[in-house]
């Protein structure tokens, strides 16, 4: 409400970071999947002094550098752009806090994209020892760059002793910031090895191929032996109300249960398993058979599973962007009160700014749904309020806006799943005038469009 | 309307520094994002046209210089990019409420940016590795390919820098951001109205022309037997590229100057003490700028370009700061960082600061370990070469 908002037809804005994000996390794994990839398969290939597997690995870099320096970093940036354009507020807030330790990552992001880019062009143009130590400062740097950024990414669901003291480092070294380190860490070597199978397979002498792709198949194994236990310590960490969402979901929703969630982690894992399956009796017991086109079938698995994983994390934080501070929609928690009070439309600048351009109730009301709903519902597309209200009169639908006005949990059953409604009761009547427009207006355009 | 309606609150929570630092990082950071943004600007714009005059003969020092350039440019777009990380951090640290208002305003062109770039960029890999390397390279109609190629990507790099300068003036007024935002919520709009953005746009496009000049100056200073008909060739047509373009920069200039509200003009022109002594600065600096560079263009010598090179960036430097002033002076009743509470962050300050060192240092060691593997390989290949004439 302190900003204008960014109307995103039918997809709504949380798509336009999600699909960034997801492509980004990719490949930004790889990366760093990579350093350890590099730097541990170069220190074989000199302990065995094996002049095939550097010849792949001179390869690989090519592929390596192509795709972290261009599209790591600029899906990196891209994060940054949509997250500013959908949520302005919980930027400003991370900047505020965090702006030193992202001017600290930005340092090492700094040394690792030349670092990659001079390792890329010195092969055989430095000792085969300067080259393996190249590599092995790649793998420091880029790790550097997790460990920063994990304090800011898990500042966001766990903020921890942050809420109270706004102290910098008690949100950086928050509850999810150690288990959330080592699975990102093992999640890194199955991609490293994911992408790596793909090269192998590319391979042309027979053996050398068969030995590589064994090699790089080895690398899906840990976060399978090692990634159930993280996991079970990273729920610990979170916090207790998100996982009965994940468990009970909306009791008294008409539409289902949230269970949308539990199939998420179900098919993450399932997807993760059968990857590990996949690539202990494919790659790994039978290296001869494996094609490259086996290895892109890999790749989309693996692709998938980022998806499922960030989307899943992302709704374990919902309704919220930073936990227990503010709402996906820019309504901070303690603002709320004052909200009531103050009436929405005359809380925010924007928001008042745009509402004092119209008299009528339907548009007032409109302008509330924008801020209060958007940021996860569209009109009729994802999420679509169309289908969500269904044949709903106006009654009922100040029924259930009056529900979701109770900031108690036990009064709100939609509580952890959508941010209380803020406002007076005067801004109920305006939103649900607006809300029963959009299937009941005989003049308006999304009406025509629904009755063709 | 009051026009502090609309300009967003700062969030309800300290500053790590105090506004001064933030504001010489913002400077500072710009600055080190400009100097390879212009070369991957302007590089992609010079390479395809030295390619062009030397299709004809690919042992010609111009084709040569192109081939050369376009090799470079993916390191140049990569540290253009990593640098803009630091710029985009203060300036929405210290101009938040303006920055992201107006990159909403314009969210869908903005956004584009990132598709440009990914597109611009993975073209000049295209055409290294497909079209200017060893085996194709003898090829007419690979030449055609990949002078056509960079082109488009030039065209990708000359768009981004529009929609910057789209932002970066749209944040300037915010007086024109409801009849905006009321036209295009969904953020289809651009700052065309704007009587200031074709100027500073010229401005700006023929700087990045003139900075990759210096650095194809640079390419033939780089060699180590830089004395050769190469290097000379390189750093006399390098330098009369930055020279000619800087003196077409004088008119544009005073253009970009008359552009800006006179209000706000005046204060180069003596009215602020501190800006008007930074400007004349850049002016003077510009002159010697114009002496070094005919000095290299005539002579071709490596001790001319380096004087040219480093009152070259310097200018660059001066006009981020004129540029950084022009800004505060049109946000000076419109926000005010300085009165958002400052609790520093000594902790991280002093690692940062700790790390920064030793980054530098790092890129010192890295970068001669990267110019000895080259250039042992290099004179390694002449003595070759002077070996093989001798056995004929
Ligand atoms: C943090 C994201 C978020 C915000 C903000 C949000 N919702 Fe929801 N809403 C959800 C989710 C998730 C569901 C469950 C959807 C499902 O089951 O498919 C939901 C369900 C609903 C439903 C159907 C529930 C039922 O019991 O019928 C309605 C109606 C609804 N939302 C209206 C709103 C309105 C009105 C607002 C703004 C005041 C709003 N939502 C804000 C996430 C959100
Ligand atoms: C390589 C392609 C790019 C080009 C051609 C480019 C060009 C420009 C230009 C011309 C400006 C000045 C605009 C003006 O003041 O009128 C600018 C400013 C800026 N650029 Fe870039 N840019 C590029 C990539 C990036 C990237 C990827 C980032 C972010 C990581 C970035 C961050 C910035 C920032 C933050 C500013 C504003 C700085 C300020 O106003 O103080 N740029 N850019």
């Amino acid at each position: 409400m302190n900003y204008p908002i960014w109307l995103v037809p039918f997809l709504g804005g949380s798509w336009i970071i999600g699909i960034i994000s997801i492509i980004h996390i990719f490949i930004s794994h790889f990366a760093v999947g990579s350093g350890f990839y590099l730097a541990l398969t170069e220190r074989k290939a000199y302990k065995e002094n094996d002049e095939g597997i550097y010849d792949y690995l001179k390869k690989h870099t090519r592929f390596f550098v192509l795709v972290t320096t261009a599209g790591g970093a600029i899906t990196g940036v891209g994060i940054w752009f949509s997250v500013s354009l959908v949520s302005p507020d919980t930027i400003a807030i991370l900047i505020q806090n965090f702006a030193f330790a992202w001017a600290w990552e930005y340092l090492f992001f700094a040394a690792e994209i030349a670092t990659a880019f001079a390792y890329y062009y010195t092969w055989d143009k430095v000792s085969k020892e300067i080259h393996l130590k190249l590599a092995n400062l790649y793998l420091w740097f880029s790790v550097f760059t997790l460990v920063i950024i994990n304090g800011i990414l898990t500042f966001m669901l766990t903020p921890g002793k942050w809420i109270q003291t706004h102290n910098w480092l008690d949100g950086f070294l928050n509850p999810t910031y150690f288990p959330s380190l080592f699975i990102r860490i093992l999640i890194m070597l199955a991609i490293a090895g994911i992408y790596a199978l793909v090269t192998s397979s590319r391979i042309k002498d027979d053996n050398l191929r068969e030995k590589m792709v064994k090699y790089s198949a080895k690398w899906l194994m840990p976060v399978f032996v090692a990634g159930p236990i993280i996991g079970f310590w990273y729920f610990t960490q979170i916090p207790h109300e998100t996982i009965m969402t994940i468990a009970n979901g909306i009791q008294t929703s008409g539409v289902g249960n949230f269970s949308i969630l539990t199939r998420a982690t179900y098919l993450s894992l399932i997807l993760s398993g059968t990857i590990v399956v996949f690539a202990y009796v494919g790659p790994y017991l039978n290296p001869k058979g494996f094609t490259f086109g086996i290895s892109l079938m890999f790749l989309l698995c693996g692709f998938m599973v980022t998806g499922t994983t960030e989307w899943m994390r992302e709704m374990l934080r919902k309704p919220y962007t930073v936990y227990n501070y503010i709402y996906s929609n820019g309504v901070k928690k303690d603002e709320i009160l004052n909200i009531d009070k103050m009436g929405f439309l005359k809380s925010g600048k924007w928001a008042n700014a745009c509402a004092s351009k119209t008299d009528n109730d339907i548009q007032k009301g409109q302008i509330i749904f924008r801020y209060e709903c958007m940021s996860c519902h569209t009109v009729d597309g994802y999420r679509s309020m169309k289908k969500l209200l269904g044949t709903r009169d106006q009654d009922s639908i100040v029924g259930f806006l009056n529900l979701l006005h109770q900031t108690e949990p036990a009064k709100n059953p939609y509580h952890g799943i959508m941010p209380p409604f803020a406002g007076s009761d005067e801004d109920i009547h305006l939103l649900s005038s607006y809300l029963y427009s959009i299937n009941n207006s005989p003049n308006s355009s999304d009406h025509k469009i629904s009755s063709r | 309307m009051d026009i502090h309606s609309i300009i967003p609150n700062y969030q309800n929570l300290p500053m790590p520094a105090p506004v001064w630092l933030l504001e010489l990082l913002l400077v500072l950071g710009f600055f080190l994002h400009v100097v390879p943004m212009n070369v991957s600007l302007g590089g992609s714009f010079l390479a395809p046209v030295f390619l062009f005059f030397g299709r004809n003969n690919h042992d010609s020092n111009i084709y040569q210089l192109g081939r050369r350039l376009a090799y470079s440019l993916p390191i140049f777009i990569s540290f253009a990019i990593t640098q803009g990380i630091v710029p985009l951090l203060f300036i929405q640290l210290l101009y938040g409420p303006m920055f992201y208002t107006a990159s909403v305003l314009i969210a869908v062109p903005w956004i584009s940016i990132l598709f440009l770039l990914l597109i611009s960029y993975y073209i000049t890999y295209i055409v290294i590795y497909r079209y200017l390397n060893v085996q194709t390279h003898e090829k007419a109609s690979a030449d055609t390919k990949a002078i056509i190629l960079l082109f488009i990507g030039f065209l990708g790099f000359l768009t981004i820098a529009f929609l910057f300068t789209n932002n970066t003036t749209l944040m300037l007024t915010p007086q024109k951001w409801l009849a905006m935002y009321t036209a295009h919520p969904t953020g289809l709009n651009l700052n065309l109205g704007e009587p200031q953005l074709i100027a500073r746009y010229s401005h700006f496009v023929l700087a990045a022309i003139a900075v990759a000049g210096l650095a194809v100056a640079g390419l033939g200073a780089y060699r180590v037997d830089n004395q050769d008909e190469f290097s000379k060739f390189a750093i006399k047509l390098g330098s009369r590229i930055f020279l000619s373009v800087t003196l077409l920069q004088i008119p544009v200039g005073v253009w970009f100057l008359f552009s800006i509200p006179h209000d706000i003009m005046v204060n180069f022109m003596g009215q602020d003490k501190i800006s008007t002594l930074v400007f004349s600065l850049a002016m003077l600096l510009a002159l010697l700028a114009l002496l070094a560079s005919s000095l290299a263009s005539f002579s071709g010598s490596v001790k001319a370009y380096y004087a040219e090179l480093t009152i070259g960036l310097s200018v660059v430097l001066a006009m981020i700061i004129n540029r950084h002033e022009l800004r505060s002076f049109y946000f000076q009743d419109l926000i005010k960082p300085e009165l958002v509470p400052v609790k520093m962050q000594w902790d991280l300050i002093i690692i940062f600061s700790i790390s920064a060192i030793g980054l530098i240092y790092y890129f010192y060691w890295l970068s001669h370990l990267v110019w000895n593997a080259f250039h042992q390989k290099q004179q390694l290949k002449i003595i070759e070469e002077v070996n093989h004439g001798k056995s004929i």
